[in-house]
């Protein structure tokens, strides 16, 4: 574990020692890995450019806090996981809610497989890729098969996949019975009750954010970026949607690279969403 | 008399050593020496593969046969080097003679004629190489990696556009043995069922050849190309690279070239053979065959008046006829003519787009009215030729670009397909 320094905490907030923060708040937990990404390497750096666009935020309303990093330093993807899923079960204890800072989309692995150690899930999984590759075994993690694998665990009852989009060799719009995809095209046209309706009320859910889902006209920093796809706005519309009518668990955001960015257009992009989710979160903690 | 000889062995068959009238005697004057473009490839206990580096052919040689080979190391007559040569020596050496491992040493050296294309190593979306085995393809890529008419450096594009490509790879369904083609998600269909593509790989270029022998080259090559395909896909390049390939499509049809890209770019002629960028598209204006130039802009299409290539210099070109309304092709685009489709990637790199003030890449916001206006053309028009242009090495290194031109590519190939379909139906 590595406690950021203040000034890089996400929109300041502060860190672990906070102790007034109440129950179901955002707890921020950086994992800066690449080593589930078959692409490119940099979205290790996504926790701490992250972090520092999100100074250029104005402060939400709702004060959260931040414990900083899971340190990468194992040589194993598969032992960072479980350092990772350590952590969250310490944030799950303290009664507050996972936000993951990624990293690559294979980490969302380990904060799920946690969760459904206490409950079940619907799982909302915003991305470009539907990230059903097929799985090499229980040995091995990759960025393009994590879902495949998560649809797998018990307890995931349902997953909505929303910003699918491209040219792919397989027509990959039907995992299976419990899933559903939404294209990027539909997604478009979703209003609020509709979009809603797709998330069982009964099942709390687990968001979790592929910044590629976005089109990279605006988010260009991410090692997969796939044309056509949902602008800042139409996502932030959505997961307010969520947060406003149903129960979050954790929530994460993966796959920025800033390697790749022009600038820090695409932290930013991710900043502001980050924003957005924490001044509709009251809703949420009014929910307990 | 070497034992080892006995053993000499280099894929050739058995023939009298003076079939041809070459008598040997006549051959066992002439002082020969290995060639020296030939270089060992690879090795192993009993064979060795040597290969040419100026024409790529390759040979495999038993171990013998090269150590005799190599005892040519030094110009000299065959009777030195192995006086009263057996039938099967007799016969390896007119192989090294006819396959050229063995050259005159006194013969004046050749000057090697430019090689048309040249076979690369990552082919469009893994798709097989152009072979004259094969049976003729609904397309044909060729790469061209020519970018001296502009200030950009476009050359690596077509090596990044096939990298990229890799990720959409060409297969076929096991059941029919016909092509799969691919799920374009956003549309919601199949594109390309059944369509066959070879790649050629890619133009020779020498740079510092003459533009104009160069363009003469391309339009060569994209003739043969056409008797292999019905539609020709280029990857350049700079845009340039459309005036040979229009030059030489418009010959056997009437044309309407529809350009996709930010600006009409057409400045006056300046009457060279081979034009400057800012030239190419006065210059296929020029062309009889051509019927009409319409440049999309992403706002809309222009249009350009023919008699305007007649103006004097300096004066703007002046557009006949332009819409704002992607619905309006049909009325622009004459569908008597068929279609050459260029697509320049400047529009999605340009910093200029739609009203994506906030965007870190304003130019992208124009590839949904481009894909929007494809999609209204499609299978109104036979699509003669397509070229992708103007993908910059800085463009190109970022992963985005060649994904823009990989989906840019499909998409519109498919539009040409679609045709062949409604045609046949």
């Amino acid at each position: 574990m590595h406690e950021v320094m203040q000034c890089d905490r996400l929109f300041s907030w502060p860190g672990r020692e906070a102790l007034d923060i109440p129950a179901r708040s955002l707890c921020v937990l950086g994992a800066p890995t690449d080593k589930g990404n078959a692409i490119s390497r940099g979205a290790a750096l996504a926790p701490s450019a992250i972090r520092q666009a999100s100074l250029n935020c104005e402060p939400p309303k709702l004060t959260c806090t931040d414990w900083g990093d899971v340190v990468d330093n194992a040589a194993d993807l598969g032992t960072y996981l479980e350092s990772l899923s350590d952590q969250v079960a310490h944030i799950l204890e303290r009664g507050l809610c996972p936000l993951i800072l990624g990293g690559d989309h294979s980490i969302t692995y380990a904060p799920v497989s946690k969760i459904l150690e206490r409950r079940d899930i619907c799982l909302i999984w915003f991305d470009a890729h539907t990230d059903f590759s097929p799985w090499q075994g229980p040995d091995s993690h990759t960025h393009k098969q994590v879902l495949r694998r998560i649809s797998k665990l018990q307890g995931v009852k349902n997953i909505v996949q929303i910003g699918h989009r491209g040219i792919t060799i397989g027509d990959e719009r039907d995992l299976g019975p419990k899933s559903q995809v939404i294209t990027a095209r539909a997604a478009e046209t979703l209003s609020e009750t509709t979009f809603v309706d797709l998330i069982p009320k009964k099942l709390a859910c687990y968001i979790s954010i592929d910044i590629d889902v976005i089109d990279p006209q605006w988010v260009p920093g991410t090692s997969a970026p796939v044309p056509d796809g949902l602008n800042p706005g139409a996502i932030s519309q959505m997961l307010t949607w969520i947060i406003r009518n149903r129960e979050v668990i954790a929530l994460d955001v993966v796959e920025v690279n800033p390697r790749q960015d022009l600038g820090s257009s695409s932290s930013q992009v991710a900043a502001n969403l980050l924003r957005n989710i924490a001044e509709s979160w009251e809703s949420q903690i009014a929910k307990q | 008399m070497d034992e080892q000889l006995d053993n000499l062995e280099c894929e050739t068959v058995q023939r009298p050593f003076a079939e041809n009238g070459q008598g040997p005697n006549k051959a066992l004057l002439i002082h020969y020496v290995i060639c020296p473009d030939l270089i060992v490839e690879s090795a192993s206990d009993s064979h060795v593969t040597l290969c040419n580096r100026e024409t790529a052919s390759r040979f495999r040689l038993s171990q013998a046969a090269y150590h005799f080979l190599k005892r040519f190391h030094s110009p000299s007559e065959i009777d030195k080097i192995a006086p009263g040569a057996s039938s099967q020596l007799a016969n390896s050496i007119r192989y090294f003679i006819e396959k050229g491992l063995l050259v005159d040493a006194n013969a004046p050296a050749t000057v090697p004629m430019p090689k048309q294309r040249r076979t690369v190593a990552v082919k469009f979306c893994n798709a097989p190489a152009l072979h004259s085995s094969l049976s003729p393809a609904d397309f044909i890529i060729l790469g061209i990696p020519y970018d001296c008419a502009g200030e950009l450096e476009c050359r690596t594009a077509p090596a990044r556009i096939r990298e990229k490509s890799l990720d959409y790879e060409y297969g076929a369904d096991i059941e029919s043995g016909r092509p799969r083609g691919w799920m374009d998600v956003n549309a919601g269909c199949r594109i390309l069922e059944g369509a066959t593509i070879h790649d050629a790989g890619d133009m020779h270029i020498d740079f510092g050849e003459s533009a104009a022998k160069f363009f003469s080259r391309c339009s060569t090559t994209i003739k043969e190309a056409t008797r292999l395909s019905s539609c020709p896909v280029i990857l350049g390049g700079d845009q340039s690279i459309s005036y040979p390939l229009i030059a030489s499509l418009q010959q056997d049809m009437p044309l309407t070239v529809l350009r996709i890209a930010p600006d009409p770019h057409l400045s006056h002629n300046q009457g060279i053979a081979a034009p400057y960028q800012a030239e190419t598209y006065r210059k296929i204006q020029s062309l009889m065959n051509v019927k009409d130039v319409v440049c999309f802009t992403g706002k809309g299409f222009l249009s350009l008046d023919p008699a305007d290539q007649e103006m004097p210099q300096n004066k703007p070109p002046k557009p006949h006829s332009i819409s704002r309304n992607i619905d309006d092709y049909a009325a622009i685009l004459d569908q008597n003519y068929a279609l050459y489709i260029s697509i320049d990637m400047a529009l999605f790199t340009s910093p200029y787009g739609l009203s994506a003030l906030d965007s870190a890449i304003p130019g992208l916001s124009w590839l949904r009215p481009v894909q929007q206006m494809l999609k209204r053309i499609g299978g109104s028009h036979k699509i003669a030729g397509i070229d992708i242009v103007g993908l910059d090495s800085d463009a190109a290194a970022h992963p985005l670009f060649p994904v823009v031109a990989c989906h840019l590519l499909l998409q519109t190939m498919h539009i040409a397909h679609m045709y062949k379909g409604a045609r046949h139906a």
